[in-house]
């Protein structure tokens, strides 16, 4: 378990904060959190440390999309309307800017995959274009181009 | 001085420009554009606000009880593999050790008693046992043969019949 512990330490942060900006809700993010780490304790605890974080980021990713593909699912099966994103405000976002923030984060949440992990991972995680590139296994000028179509389209959605 | 591009090419090459990506001769062209026209001038410093906020985003702080959950659920699915473990190899254990019981019981299982006999069939048996060997007697007479009544009595006859007393009515129910 020591290893594990640790690398639960290292990571979960990361883990909680893609996973709040992708999902734009607390308990989702939780939920996620918990299962990628949940696979690294089953699965992953193989690879070396060096592997671990964009094992972990890929993982995070794929179980956001899964989440919001069950969504998607049930509410085609309950409504035919795709209601807006509910936002439920962390204590650390509460500053003078918070309708800003609160805006950037509602149009995060409508931002396509993968310009909206591409910008969470550059833009508010600050990882470099290389990390980027081996998480979500894309060339690293195609994520330069992702990343420049996603500010654009997040400018376009924050005018709307 | 550079030509001025049109808007279109300017506003293409925005995020290039602010992320350093551009070439000296192509940022010179579009800080030319820029400094002309309103509209470009604005998405440019648009685009700066924009990652600028993105930037300020907080990196937030996991809760507690995801750890807390996590250890619950990697608890629960230690039970529950010891669980399947037990149904794959403990029940078919189960059933080799009592097979090896009773194979073992059967191996070791002391020898069988004998039925007992009844009064009845000890009286017949010793009745069958003493015509025998009056028979003996009579025949040995007719053959001729010299063995005195003398020596079948006392070395034959007798201890046969203290044998039968002795053990016989041992079994009998």
């Amino acid at each position: 378990m020591g290893r594990f512990r640790r690398l639960c330490q290292e990571h979960r942060d990361r883990i909680y904060t893609f996973a709040f900006y992708y999902m734009g809700n607390r308990e989702d993010a939780e939920d996620i959190t918990q299962e990628v780490l949940f696979r690294l304790w089953h699965h992953g605890l193989r690879m070396d440390d060096e592997s671990v974080a964009a094992w972990l980021t890929r993982v995070a990713r794929n179980t956001c999309l899964d989440a919001l593909r069950q969504r998607r699912r049930y509410r085609s099966v309950v409504t035919t309307q795709d209601p807006e994103p509910v936002l439920q405000r962390t204590p650390a976002v509460e500053a003078n800017d918070v309708d800003l923030r609160r805006q950037l984060e509602a149009a995060l949440t409508r931002l396509e995959s993968p310009l909206r992990e591409i910008v969470i991972m550059r833009e508010i995680q600050g990882l470099s274009y290389r990390e980027i590139s081996q998480s979500l296994e894309l060339p690293l000028n195609t994520v330069k181009v992702y990343l420049h179509r996603a500010r654009r389209r997040l400018r376009a959605l924050l005018q709307e | 001085m550079p030509s001025t591009p049109p808007c279109s090419w300017t506003q293409e090459r925005i995020e290039a420009y602010i992320d350093g990506e551009l070439t000296p001769a192509e940022q010179d062209r579009l800080e030319a554009h820029a400094a002309t026209c309103a509209t470009c001038a604005a998405e440019l410093e648009d685009a700066r606000r924009l990652i600028s906020a993105l930037r300020t985003l907080p990196s937030l702080t996991c809760p507690n009880a995801v750890s807390q959950a996590l250890q619950d659920r990697i608890h629960q699915t230690r039970q529950d593999r010891w669980r399947t473990a037990a149904k794959r190899w403990y029940a078919p254990l189960a059933a080799a050790a009592v097979l090896a019981l009773i194979a073992g019981y059967h191996l070791f299982d002391p020898e069988p008693v004998p039925p007992a006999f009844s009064a009845k069939e000890v009286a017949q048996a010793r009745r069958q046992v003493e015509w025998t060997l009056a028979y003996l007697g009579d025949l040995n007479s007719r053959m001729g043969t010299a063995v005195r009544d003398d020596v079948i009595q006392p070395h034959l006859v007798q201890p046969l019949r203290l044998n039968l007393d002795t053990i016989l009515p041992v079994q009998t129910m």
